[in-house]
């Protein structure tokens, strides 16, 4: 009992970080979803994208951290917003299965693609303020963990502004709450798509330059991503963003606690084991509305 | 289908294994092919007709294949055995998955048979005991047919070929029964459906669980064929390979799956001694046919020999 307590917080504080990462795909899914009702299965390849990019700017090619970030970001929206045009956009008005497979084979095509030309090996990335730990009630945090969590609400932040202050943000929001009403009114539905993606990528883009550092930079790590933000995406309830980030926020600390207190071999069975129940009891997630 | 292109089907595996009967390398290929096809007429079932989004396939695969595997091993049972208790397990895989997912609509289907095939994977690395973990499960022997002067492996080539037509037979009159045009209308409307009076979460659940069982079948030939299983061969690439076929060939025909299994088996032979390019020549092929021909190969046929007696007519 006494070693539970001592390493409660030491898991805390580590789930936390892991649940800020997932919060920030749910988010992503929720964004995808809102704009074309969609699940996008290659979300988590989309930061495995930044990811990849974060190492050659700043391993591969020695830049300023500062520049880094930026260019991190518009490179992967360029990239997916350049898949999206080629590969969602024609099929916007196919049975909805389409697309799905679509997002499927852009997984498969990423992953595939990175390790051909970077290979299978992952890629460390240093930490960007050192890796002394920060002792704070008895957990020893990585400051990493600071860039995570500082990044995750600036970019919370931004997307406040984004759905509450813009006209877009609010034509999307008013397309993720019926579609074809929304087109009734004049909303441009292709434009939403492009833009959903954009977005997602964007944010996929700033999730994968800050947590580089943690994750090493693995083709194949993705998958784990996309299961596990989704994950989230359902438990929080994929209709609203806060709900989306709790969920995600959620699977974090619950899959570190499985992971510390049970068993790290059977952590994914029991997340998903977990996420299961929720789907028979509360269909709508466990923040959504009741049916 | 026709009775004429049944008794094709029938035929050609069966022919083309006399034919190939010296040559193990052709029938390699062979029974991938009829493997492949099982699996890709399984995920035509359930996505094609029923309209539920599956990932599962290698899952259910996977559940086949550990099944009769132990049954051979630990029991040494005869391979008929084996193969009936991987249909029956992987069917009750498929109940127990169907049930608490039913609420679940389209792509989140999608991403939750995923997970499942993930976490298939994940016990198959981990529960050392029974699956044998990283090491996986050898020593299975191909069956055979007990006919004197037959080659071992055409033997086992015709007990495949024998459940590859049985699966199709099945699957044909599933379709156009009354039971398959149930599906077709739960495909196009899941409310339709429930205001006609259709049991909606029966059929599904039913529908997930005859594919999972079909998959388990196909596991059980597998693990016999290969003669060895572990967590590797059991990937989400086995599925997303086998919607692959299905996409190409056309999801909403069973003849799409059978075409589509034989086309890509055929394209993944030259580059198997490519592994870094395999999988980025599969997603191309796979965007490629999406976009261009998003029926399939098989239905745009129909459509334009339709068209083209259309046009006969009214010339």
């Amino acid at each position: 009992m006494t070693f539970v307590l001592t390493i409660l917080p030491q898991l805390i504080a580590t789930g936390i970080m892991i649940g800020a990462i997932y919060a920030m795909l749910a988010l992503c899914f929720y964004v995808v979803h809102a704009g074309t009702g969609l699940i996008n299965f290659a979300q988590g390849d989309f930061v495995v994208i930044g990811l990849i990019f974060v190492w050659t700017f700043f391993v591969g090619m020695n830049l300023p951290l500062f520049i880094v970030i930026p260019m991190t970001v518009i490179a992967t929206g360029l990239v997916v917003a350049a898949l999206e045009r080629l590969t969602i956009a024609p099929l916007r008005n196919q049975d909805p299965i389409i697309p799905l497979l679509v997002t499927l084979a852009l997984g498969i095509l990423i992953r595939s693609s990175i390790q051909l030309i970077w290979g299978a090996q992952p890629r460390s990335v240093p930490h960007y303020s050192g890796d002394t730990p920060i002792l704070i009630g008895g957990a020893a945090i990585m400051a990493q963990a600071f860039w995570i969590i500082g990044g995750t609400i600036l970019i919370l932040l931004a997307l406040y502004f984004f759905f509450t202050r813009t006209m877009f943000g609010l034509a999307m929001r008013g397309a993720s709450c019926d579609r074809e009403g929304a087109q009734v009114i004049g909303i441009n539905a292709n434009l939403i798509s492009f833009y959903a993606f954009g977005l997602s990528a964007l944010i996929s883009g700033a999730t994968g330059a800050i947590i580089a550092p943690v994750v090493n930079a693995d083709p194949f790590i993705g998958l784990d991503f996309s299961l596990k933000g989704f994950a989230g995406a359902v438990l929080g309830g994929i209709d609203k963003p806060h709900s989306a980030v709790l969920g995600g926020l959620f699977i974090g600390i619950l899959e570190t606690l499985i992971a510390g207190l049970i068993s790290s071999e059977y952590r994914n069975l029991f997340v998903f084991g977990i996420l299961m129940l929720v789907l028979v009891l509360r269909p709508n997630g466990l923040l959504g509305a009741r049916s | 289908m026709t009775r004429w292109q049944l008794s094709v089907c029938l035929v050609l595996p069966i022919a083309a294994g006399f034919l190939l009967q010296k040559n193990s390398y052709g029938l390699t290929i062979l029974a991938f092919m009829l493997i492949y096809g099982i699996l890709a007429m399984a995920t035509s079932l359930c996505m094609g007709h029923a309209g539920q989004v599956t990932l599962a396939q290698a899952g259910f695969f996977a559940v086949g294949a550990y099944a009769s595997a132990l049954c051979s091993l630990t029991l040494s049972a005869p391979f008929a055995v084996g193969l009936l208790i991987a249909i029956i397990t992987s069917t009750l895989a498929g109940y127990a998955l169907g049930y608490p997912i039913l609420r679940v609509k389209g792509h989140f289907l999608g991403l939750v048979t995923l997970a499942f095939t993930q976490v298939v994977h994940e016990i198959a690395l981990h529960w050392e005991s029974v699956t044998g973990g990283f090491n996986g499960l050898y020593g299975m022997v191909k069956p055979t047919l007990p006919i004197p002067g037959i080659e071992p492996f055409y033997g086992f080539i015709l007990l495949l070929s024998a459940f590859w037509f049985a699966v199709l037979l099945g699957a044909d009159n599933l379709v156009h029964s009354r039971y398959g045009r149930a599906m077709h209308m739960l495909k196009a409307s899941e409310w339709g459906a429930q205001a006609c009076g259709m049991n909606v979460a029966g059929l599904k659940c039913d529908a997930f669980a005859i594919s999972a069982g079909v998959c388990g079948g196909a596991g059980a030939f597998y693990a016999h064929f290969i003669g060895y299983i572990g967590p590797e061969s059991f990937t989400l690439d086995v599925s997303i390979t086998v919607i692959a076929m299905c996409i190409l060939g056309g999801m909403t025909d069973l003849r799409g799956a059978l075409v589509g299994s034989v086309l890509m088996t055929i394209l993944n032979e030259p580059l198997r001694n490519y592994p870094l390019v395999q999988p980025v020549m599969y997603a191309v092929v796979m965007l490629a046919t999406i976009v261009g021909l998003p029926r399939g190969i098989v239905p745009s046929i129909l459509r334009w020999h339709a068209m083209r007696a259309a046009l006969r007519k009214a010339a």
